[in-house]
């Protein structure tokens, strides 16, 4: 351990206390751990001086990766996502996602990335399916863009129009005013808005 | 010179860690705002050239520095990374041999961030138009 010293000012008039942080991973919980902190009482300057927390940090960062890839296979798997069509789609070794599932060892941050981007946009595994061509991508994501779009719009279960009593009131007025933005020979879905609606209400 | 400066600390970054130290908050503004969450990811960041478009904004004495004798400067730069403007403050005290990182968050004066070449073009192209 270096001199016992600020290393701002050169005091030594320094206090070691301990805090707790909260580390916080998406699609994990949280965690605390607990940091040591060195205040110099003469110059106010406050961190880690010795470098005792880095340990510490990255330990605690690392078991939240792990947990967080169990808990987005866990959730494929709970939404009936099929390991083997995911590893085939997206040409990985087959039994990969178990293991990666089922292993204690730190995943790489490919894999991290990779599975946070699945488990927020799960339609890429379509679009690797199609093997990303770019047409067929486009698609797939307006595709589900519009599916998005449809289900956050409220409709008149009688009339299958859009309530205009909604927030979304503007959006009725769009469209009406705008049929023709949206012909259904020119758009590669082949309905047209009203159309939608009907699908969404289940008509 | 300021950016011989903040390269001398790039250096420390790269080879001499352990005297590099972040006061207090920056370990906490870099992980809100930038994604770096230890000390480690933020010298990698450093010493990559992550801090792109940097612009030295000021130098200026260190105000609670008990020990005015031993003058010690604190650089204040503003760089890019992506569509975030940040701002971090160094400093480096001669008698400890130690780099203090005395702040690493976003940065407040957006205009400032973009580096002075573009405020230049920018007012270049606002004059000429006026004179149409």
């Amino acid at each position: 351990m270096d001199d016992y010293i600020c290393p701002a000012c050169g005091s030594d008039d320094l206090s070691k206390s301990t805090l707790v942080k909260s580390i916080q991973e998406p699609f994990a919980c949280k965690k605390e751990v607990e940091i040591v902190n060195y205040t110099c009482s003469t110059c106010g300057f406050d961190g880690d001086i010795f470098k005792e927390n880095e340990k510490a940090l990255q330990e605690c960062i690392d078991e939240l990766k792990i947990r967080a890839v169990k808990n987005i296979l866990e959730d494929f798997q709970q939404n009936n996502y099929s390991f083997s069509a995911i590893e085939r789609a997206l040409e990985i070794p087959q039994r990969t996602l178990s293991k990666w599932k089922s292993a204690n060892s730190k995943p790489s941050a490919a894999v991290v990335a990779l599975l946070k981007y699945l488990h927020l946009f799960p339609w890429l595994i379509e679009v690797a399916e199609q093997k990303y061509d770019y047409p067929a991508a486009q698609r797939i994501h307006i595709s589900d863009a519009l599916e998005q779009f449809v289900n956050r719009m409220a409709f008149d279960n009688e009339s299958r129009e859009l309530k205009t009593s909604t927030t979304i009131r503007f959006l009725q007025v769009e469209i009406s005013n705008q049929s023709d933005v949206f012909p259904a020979e020119n758009n590669s879905f082949g309905f047209t808005f009203p159309e939608l609606a009907t699908i969404s209400t289940g008509g | 010179m300021p950016y011989n400066y903040f390269n001398k600390f790039k250096e420390a970054c790269k080879h001499d860690r352990k005297n590099v130290i972040p006061w207090g908050g920056v370990l906490n503004d870099a992980d809100k705002f930038f994604n770096l969450r230890t000390e480690t990811q933020l010298y990698e960041f450093i010493i990559h050239d992550g801090l792109e478009d940097l612009n030295h904004q000021n130098t200026k004495q260190w105000e609670k520095n008990p020990k005015p004798e031993n003058i010690i400067m604190v650089y204040a730069y503003t760089f890019r990374t992506m569509c975030k403007y940040g701002y971090i403050a160094i400093m480096r005290n001669e008698l400890t041999k130690k780099w203090i990182i005395k702040s690493f968050k976003p940065s407040t004066n957006k205009l400032l961030a973009v580096g002075n070449n573009a405020m230049q073009i920018a007012l270049k192209k606002a004059i000429i138009e006026k004179k149409g």
